[in-house]
């Protein structure tokens, strides 16, 4: 097991490699002078070319990546631009709203779209099937942000149930915590949702086939634990492998979701620093959550052996 | 279903200068949001255009923006998938790369190319692209790899046939289905993502009317009525919904035996 996760970890480093160098020539051929930005609007020529010597923009393409992976194996990120806080910081700062929600829509998309697709499977062809099937169409179609105001305009502006926008974190209290995600958490859920019970559909087909599943069903043991128990146990590492796959339309959602409710999480963090053209903060961004979604794989391959016991590292 | 409503909607759109009521552009303070009327359909914005006018001439954007994307995702994908299953030069090293722009989520990738440019219609296009072209070649390269050792390319080979030949007569046909039913869920999702880039700001440029720029002006006004917002939304919804059905229906078509499983 530990041979094996030392072997994953070794194969994403060309993976991370790429990321890293792609990020890297994208923001060196980047238009605009970052010196000239932290200089501000006032600075003459001179200053200009002593920020740029100083923070080493004037060198050539491979010393500057050299420099760059150098320092950020030493644990240094770089600094803002603007606020030129230490990108690490930053992400500190940010990273417990995003963390939050992507867990409670996991959450959520588990708890709703397993059930789906599982019911979806186990009346297949009827119209219980198709309707699940094309909510599960739409839930692919409606984007996250309609979703949001709709949600925002009923629930928040006409009914005045929930909060319209903001975060607040766990340690102001749960209820707080649980009123100002909640819609976040529903908005975000919906594609989610539709690949998971898609997904769970698929694969419950493929098991409701077998032979233990028809002697589960003849010796005569109820549909519900046929069903919930044997086969949807052996259709768990589709369904896991979907759930990781689903990690990147959550984060692309993330960005999305956290500027419709204004949640100081890294998806804002991400656009707001795209909208300023704060380099270090993008490409730490990027390698950031590229990292996140190589961990999150592995973790999912992992979780295969805790389903089957055949499966060994 | 999907093929009828997408047919509607594509219609309505190429006929946008002729049959909306209004110039999209045309701003008339008097008219300020107007909520929907006989006279405004779909009412009208904070700058008092046509909001029905607006969304047919901002889906000319969206289905150029996924067709384009759509047609050179595929092509690349499949130039580089050819080159790495069959010609097998460099496959290694082109894997491995795809494998990095794939750990990066699409939309994320699409964002960050955006700062590059000047923001364009073209930039919008290869900023969707790039991230679309790794999930091309896969999935190129995985067709490419089992049809290259049938026994029909072994006899074509073993009869001498020519390596340009091969490709176009036998490799080609046989990898087809699965790739324009792959470019149809492109087409879906680059339509997407040119949505949310309009709305996050950083994509169209904000001057011509797309459904994402639309929905990003209707923010401010979302306190004072949702259909600024609501029926841009609903028209890319629905334009994604019917090329989804498309697709499926068209997998379901092509490719039977995938058609029970997903």
């Amino acid at each position: 097991m530990l041979r094996y996760i030392l072997k994953r970890l070794f194969a994403a480093v060309p993976v991370m490699a790429v990321v890293a160098l792609a990020v890297f020539s994208m923001m060196y051929a980047a238009p605009g002078n970052p010196a000239a930005i932290i200089a501000g609007d006032t600075a003459s020529a001179a200053e200009v070319a002593a920020i740029t010597a100083k923070l080493g923009l004037d060198r050539p393409f491979l010393e500057r990546l050299w420099v760059w992976v150098f320092q950020m194996l030493m644990g240094d990120f770089g600094s803002s631009i603007f606020s030129g806080l230490p990108v690490t910081t930053m992400i500190g700062q940010a990273i417990e709203p995003t963390i939050a929600l992507t867990i409670s829509t996991t959450l959520l998309a588990i708890v709703v779209a397993i059930p789906m697709g599982v019911i979806a499977a186990w009346r297949v062809g009827t119209w219980i099937d198709r309707y699940i099937m094309l909510m599960s169409v739409a839930g692919f179609s409606v984007p996250v942000f309609l979703v949001s105001y709709i949600l925002v305009f009923t629930i928040s502006n006409e009914l005045q149930w929930l909060p319209v926008q903001g975060y607040k974190p766990i340690a102001d209290g749960f209820i707080p915590f649980l009123r100002h995600i909640t819609l976040p958490t529903i908005s975000l859920g919906f594609v989610y949702i539709a690949l998971i019970a898609r997904m769970t559909r698929a694969a419950m087909l493929d098991v409701l086939s077998e032979d233990y599943i028809r002697t589960a069903r003849a010796k005569g043991l109820a549909e519900g634990p046929v069903l919930f128990i044997h086969a949807l146990k052996n259709a768990a590492i589709p369904i896991a492998t979907v759930i990781g796959i689903g990690i990147a339309f959550l984060i692309g959602g993330v960005v999305v979701t956290e500027s419709v409710f204004a949640i100081p999480g890294l998806g804002r963090l991400t656009v707001d620093s795209v909208l300023r053209r704060d380099y270090p903060v993008i490409q730490a961004m990027v390698l950031f959550f590229a990292g996140i979604y190589v961990i999150i794989n592995l973790l999912i391959d992992l979780s295969y052996a805790l389903f089957d016991p055949r499966v060994r590292y | 279903m999907g093929g009828v409503l997408l047919a509607i909607i594509v219609v309505l759109i190429v006929l946008a200068p002729w049959i909306a009521p209004f110039d999209p552009m045309e701003i008339d303070p008097i008219m300020r949001l107007r909520p929907p009327s006989t006279e405004n359909l779909f009412g009208t914005d904070a700058l008092g255009r046509d909001i029905l006018s607006r969304v047919l001439w901002g889906g000319r954007v969206s289905l150029f923006v996924g067709f384009t994307v759509a047609v050179a995702a595929t092509g690349i994908g499949l130039s580089i998938g050819l080159l790495a299953g069959y010609l097998r030069r460099g496959d290694e090293v082109i894997m491995r790369v795809m494998d990095g722009l794939m750990a990066v989520p699409g939309i994320l990738l699409a964002i960050v190319l955006m700062t590059l440019t000047r923001g364009s219609i073209t930039a919008v296009v290869i900023a969707i692209t790039v991230p679309e072209v790794p999930r091309v070649v896969r999935l190129a390269r995985s067709l490419v790899l089992s049809v290259r050792n049938q026994t029909y390319v072994e006899a074509a080979v073993a009869m001498g046939t020519s390596e340009p030949r091969i490709l176009v007569r036998h490799i080609l046909p046989n990898v087809a289905a699965p790739l324009i039913v792959q470019a149809t869920f492109v087409m879906a999702s680059a339509i997407m993502i040119e949505a949310y880039l309009g709305f996050l700001g950083i994509g169209t440029p904000p001057e011509i009317p797309s459904w994402g720029n639309m929905m990003a002006e209707a923010r401010s006004t979302i306190s004072i009525g949702l259909w600024a917002m609501l029926f841009p939304g609903i028209m890319l919804a629905l334009t994604v919904l019917a090329i989804n059905l498309c697709g499926d229906r068209l997998r379901d078509i092509l490719d039977p035996r995938l058609a029970r499983r997903i």
